[in-house]
Parts: structure tokens; sequence; C-alpha cells
């Protein structure tokens, strides 16, 4: 044995038997978290538009499915009842609740429980070392995740989910073959999700969106949706066979944005380049603002009269926002 | 209020044992452990297995009976696929059920069905070996294309509806689904373990392979998606409980419904766009340069190999332009 393979050798088993040793900062997650509206505002409360991909690094691929979608798909009886997907609980006013699963004899904490009722299934972050499966087993719809703390974040990578509609109710979709990367992150009693999603079939580039939540002492103990029924909501399709969608050229949300806000297409459509600052300084002397607002003109500090706000708006979202946190859920379940 | 802290644990000695052998494992001249070579196996139900990598995907089903095989694989694989289904049990293999003639699903019938013995016991004087059941169609194709040796054609057909059995204390239904893959398929479903074997029809890893020239029809694999999604129940109302019916797909990873929406909506859609195109009165030519697999190309496509994005969207078109006649 050389010494630069013994030198190896000896680092590489220290780093092991170091790892063995479980890390020290480890933060108290379980509780249950409310969303904090004030932030993206239209995306976690009413929701966004159809033929709304701003933000997204979308494929062709990518965008010739979502623009194939329509609201009657989902409400298929095929689709009614299947989860979504697993960190989709980032675009929707809806709580998480985390709790751990414990050693009976140690006390560690084997793995973290993430429950969100938008989802129909749980998220478990493995802590205890286990490898993933193989690429051949079944997935669960909140996939496969093992995590890790570094510092007081705990880091936890994905693997094994289904495809699914990545976003809320405009068709934006993610594959069987996406991966999440996901830290959660505690600040006193603020719960910080940050999400990079990377899709070989439909990003052009990883998706990173974080969002916060709010501990809440008060909050519900259990999550909702154990159960989920189908309903015929849509008769003729019945037994038919048929699956509702656009054909290419026919969506008419394809220009929504572009005719409502005078949004370039392109940034409309989730191209790449239009997600960085850099694409104001291209449009800075052709865009022209819309001449007036009608829908979801206010955020939610116009909403709740907080210093900062645009003045003079006329506030129209349909009273979402006046709804309430249970309002909204009740709404926004009505509409699934 | 201050972020709460979890009292740090101390250092697990088991996982301080795990390091310390990983560290004699990777030592030079140690001995690892290796499974069958080239093959995986999975188990998804208490008696149900996959085996996956020697062609096809194989359900091996075991019971008091026998062992039951959906598929052979490949005949190159033979030996590896009969050490893979030892590994699971010593039962003998009592019947193998094909779910198409092709060569990666039934070219293992001969080596694997003369290891074995009928469910039913060996004829006085006959030699040992497992039945071989497949539809009537299966028979014919292999007799009249010649790519399988006499050896591995069947020694049982049927050709109605369903073949059910008893067998391994589960009742077992072979469903006619001719004209989607091919004008031999079958499925199987095992009731009480709830896995269906879809053969082809299902194949998470391309588009389906539908073979005009050997039965094949986008009508036929319409017609079989959408009698899976019949029978194959999801886990509904208790949605938060692991219990659904579980899918073993001729290629591919274990599904289960939301697969099987999913891959029923892909090919739906792809029909509806070819339909609408040949409707406006393009040819195929034309047809193909409008790629009506958009959204699924990158993921299900491919545009070299045996079977190509070209030829998927070729036979759609074709089927449209001249309807097979579909049970």
């Amino acid at each position: 044995m050389t010494r630069t393979t013994f030198i190896t050798a000896l680092t590489t088993c220290s780093a092991l038997l170091i790892a063995a040793v479980p890390a020290r900062a480890q933060v108290q997650l379980t509780g249950t978290y409310e969303d904090r509206l004030y932030e993206d505002y239209i995306e976690r409360g009413p929701g966004s538009d159809l033929g709304d991909y701003t933000g997204m690094p979308m494929t062709d691929e990518a965008r010739a499915k979502a623009l194939s979608y329509t609201s009657n798909m989902p409400m298929t009886i095929e689709r009614q009842c299947l989860s979504q997907a697993p960190w989709v609980g980032l675009y929707r006013p809806r709580l998480y609740r985390i709790w751990s699963i414990n050693d009976e004899t140690s006390g560690n904490v084997i793995a973290w429980v993430v429950a969100g009722n938008y989802l129909r299934d749980t998220i478990t972050i493995w802590m205890d070392g286990r490898e993933h499966p193989s690429e051949n087993a079944w997935r669960p719809s909140g996939g496969f995740a093992t995590g890790k703390w570094e510092g007081n974040t705990l880091t936890a990578r994905m693997t094994h989910v289904k495809t699914a509609w990545i976003r809320r109710g405009n068709g934006i979709p993610g594959s069987d073959r996406t991966t999440f990367t996901v830290h959660l992150t505690r600040h006193d009693d603020l719960l910080t999700v940050t999400v990079i999603q990377e899709d070989p079939i439909y990003l052009s580039e990883p998706h990173v969106v974080s969002r916060v939540w709010q501990y809440e002492p008060n909050g519900r103990q259990g999550p909702e949706r154990t159960q989920c029924n189908t309903a015929n909501e849509i008769p003729y399709l019945e037994d038919s066979g048929l699956v509702p969608h656009y054909l290419p050229g026919e969506n008419p949300e394809e220009d929504f944005m572009v005719r409502t806000y005078n949004i370039p297409k392109e940034a409309a459509m989730g191209h790449a380049h239009t997600l960085y600052p850099e694409y104001r300084n291209t449009i800075r002397d052709t865009y022209v603002p819309p001449a007036s607002c009608g829908r979801y003109c206010c955020g939610w500090i116009e909403r709740q009269g907080l210093p900062g706000g645009a003045p003079n708006l006329t506030c129209n979202d349909g009273g979402f926002a006046e709804l309430g946190p249970r309002g909204r859920r009740l709404m926004e379940e009505a509409s699934e | 209020m201050t972020t709460p802290q979890v009292k740090a644990p101390r250092p697990n000695p088991v996982a301080l044992l795990a390091a310390a052998a990983a560290c004699w494992i990777s030592a030079p001249g140690a001995q690892s452990l290796q499974d069958t070579p080239g093959l995986e196996t999975i188990q998804i139900r208490p008696n149900v297995h996959v085996i996956f990598g020697a062609g096809g995907n194989i359900t091996v089903h075991v019971g008091e009976d026998a062992a039951i095989l959906v598929d052979s694989g490949s005949a190159e694989m033979a030996d590896e696929v009969l050490a893979a289904v030892r590994a699971i049990t010593d039962r003998p293999i009592g019947l193998i059920i094909n779910t198409s003639a092709d060569a990666d699903h039934a070219g293992g019938n001969h080596a694997l069905a003369s290891t074995g013995i009928p469910v039913a016991g060996a004829p006085f004087g006959a030699a040992p070996y497992a039945n071989v059941l497949a539809h009537e169609n299966v028979l014919l194709r292999m007799a009249d294309e010649g790519v399988l040796p006499y050896e591995d054609w069947p020694n049982e057909t049927y050709t109605s509806r369903v073949r059910t059995m008893y067998i391994n204390d589960d009742g077992i239904v072979v469903m006619r689904q001719t004209g989607a893959h091919s004008d031999g398929d079958s499925m199987v479903h095992f009731r009480r373990a709830d896995v269906i074997a879809t053969g082809d029809i299902l194949d998470l890893h391309q588009f389906p392979v539908i073979d005009p020239a050997r039965g094949g029809s986008i009508q036929g694999e319409l017609a079989a998606l959408n009698h899976l999604l019949e029978i194959t129940i999801p886990a509904m109302p208790l949605v938060l409980k692991p219990g659904r019916t579980l899918l073993v797909p001729g290629n591919g990873y274990i599904a289960d419904y939301a697969e099987l929406v999913e891959y029923q909506n892909m090919i739906t859609i792809i029909h509806d766009r070819i339909k609408d195109l040949i409707d406006k009165g393009m040819s195929l030519e034309e047809v193909q340069a409008a790629n009506p697999t958009q959204g699924y190309r990158e993921r299900y496509g491919s545009d070299t190999g045996p079977w190509t994005t070209g030829m998927f969207v070729e036979a759609i078109y074709n089927g449209l332009k001249n309807p097979p006649g579909i049970e």
C-alpha cells in the first residue's frame, strides 16, 4: 500500500466514522405551520392564471404539455383523488403539519414527516441513513426522501416521484424523473421551505422557490383530506375513455398574460432567460403597463391596510382575501 | 421565541460498527456478496416478486402449489432468471403465462419450464414440464414467424375472454386483450394479491409498441388501457393508506393507478392530435412534421432503436386511416 493510498483510506474511514455520529445541530420542527399570504399573494392565495407560466424555466416539451391542459382535466373521475406533486404546497394556501418518528429505544429521530392536506399523501424524510430504493421500485405520491442536518437546516433529497402538475391549476408539468433538494429552516416561529427542483424532461434549468410558514401553536393536530371520493362532475366523460384537453394552438388562454398585463409572451410562456433581472433591460423600452387593473390589483399589504401599499387601487379578487384561512380552504377544496 | 433545539443524541454504536465494517469491506481482498448478475428482484407483495433486467419484466407469484411466472424473459437470460426464481422460492415452476409472443417476454419459456412440473402434476410417463399458457394467437404467431424455437411455444392456449384458475390460494384471471400491442396480448390479474401484470400494454420505458404487422392497433391499445382503468383500484377513499392495486408493466418500474391514468391520458391525447391532423387532410409526412407527440416525446420517445417515435406516430396514423375490427 502506497503512502497516498494509505492516507486516502485513512481519510475515508475517518469520514465514515465521523458520519456515524449524529449531527449535533437538530432543530425541533414538530408542529403546525400556517401559510403567510402576504408573500406571493396571488400564487398562494387565489392562484395563478391559466396560461401564466412566468417564473418557470420550462422546456418546449413542458409548454406543449401545459398548453394542452384544461381545468376539466383534474375534474375527471380518474384524476379527482390523485395526489399532487410533493411540494406543490408552496403554491397553495395550505398549512403544513410536521412530526417526527422516533426510535423507541434511543429516542433518536428516524424520520420527519411533513403533511399537507393538499397532497393526499405525506412526505417522509428518512434520517436513519437508509439508501434510496431502486429505480424499479414503486413510487409513493410523496416520493422518497432522505435528509441530514446542515447546521440548523434540514436538507432533504427526494427521488421517486410521480408525474404530476407541479404548480396549481394551470397544468405546468413535472415528470417522474424529477428530483428535489429541499431545505427546511426554522427561524424562531417561522419556517422557510426552499425547494430546488430539477427535471430533465420539463425544466431547462433548476427551478428554485422558497416560501415561509408561521408556527401556529393552536393549529389543527391532524391533516385533513385523509379521505377522498369521486363524483361525476362532467357527465359526458363518464365511461367514455375521453380525456379533456386542448389541441395544439387552440388553448384560448395562451395569450392571457399578454392581453391582460401586456407581459411579453416569451415571459408568460416560461422561457428561462426571462427569469433573470437582466431581462427587464431588454423590455424596458417596449413594455407598456396596462392602462388599468381589473383583477388581483391588490396584494396582501393593500388588503390589510398596511404601510407601503400602492395608492388608489381598486381591489377585485372576488373577495378571496376576506374569506380568512378556513374560508379560503373551503373555497379551494370546492374548486378541486 | 428562540428556535427550539433537539437534544443531540449519543453516537449510535450500531452505526459506528457499520462504518468500521464498511472500511473492512472496502479493503483490498475483501469478498462482497452479489445478486444474480444483471437482474434485480423486488418484492411487491408477501408472495409476489418482480424480476427486472431479463428482457421484459417477470412477475413471480409463489405459494403452496407452485411458482407461477408471468413471462419468462429473453432466452439469453434464462439461467439468471432461474437463479433469481430459486432465490425467491424452492417451489418448482408450475405455470408460465406469456403476455405476448415477443422474444423478450417468452424467450425463456423452455429453459424455465423444463425445470418445473405442471401444477396438476405430470401425466404418467411424461417428462416433468411446467404449463406454458398463452392466447392461441401467441402460438400461431410463434409458429408462423419462427423467431422462437419450437420448444419455447406454449403447450396450452386459450381463446375465451378470460381464463380463470385458483392456484396458491389466489384467484388468477388471465384476460384476453388482443389487438393492443399485438394480436396475442394477455393481462394477468392476481386477485388476492391485487397485482396485475399488464405486458407491453403499459410500457413505462417508451411509447407502447403498437405493431400493426402483428395485429396491434391504437384502438386496441386504448381499449386495453381503459379496461385496465376499470380494474385497477386506487388508494381511495382512504388516500393516506398504502392499499391499492399494483401494476407490473411490460417494462419499467412498479406502477399504480396514477401512472396508468397518466399513460392513458397521454395515448388518448396523442391519438386525438393525430386524428385532428388527419381530419385536416394531412399526409403522414405532414403529421410527422407537426410533432404530435410533443409534451411526451422526451420522456417516452426515441429517434433510434427498434421502436422510434416516428414508428409510433405512423402506427397510429395508419390505424386511424384503416381501422381494424376490434372486439
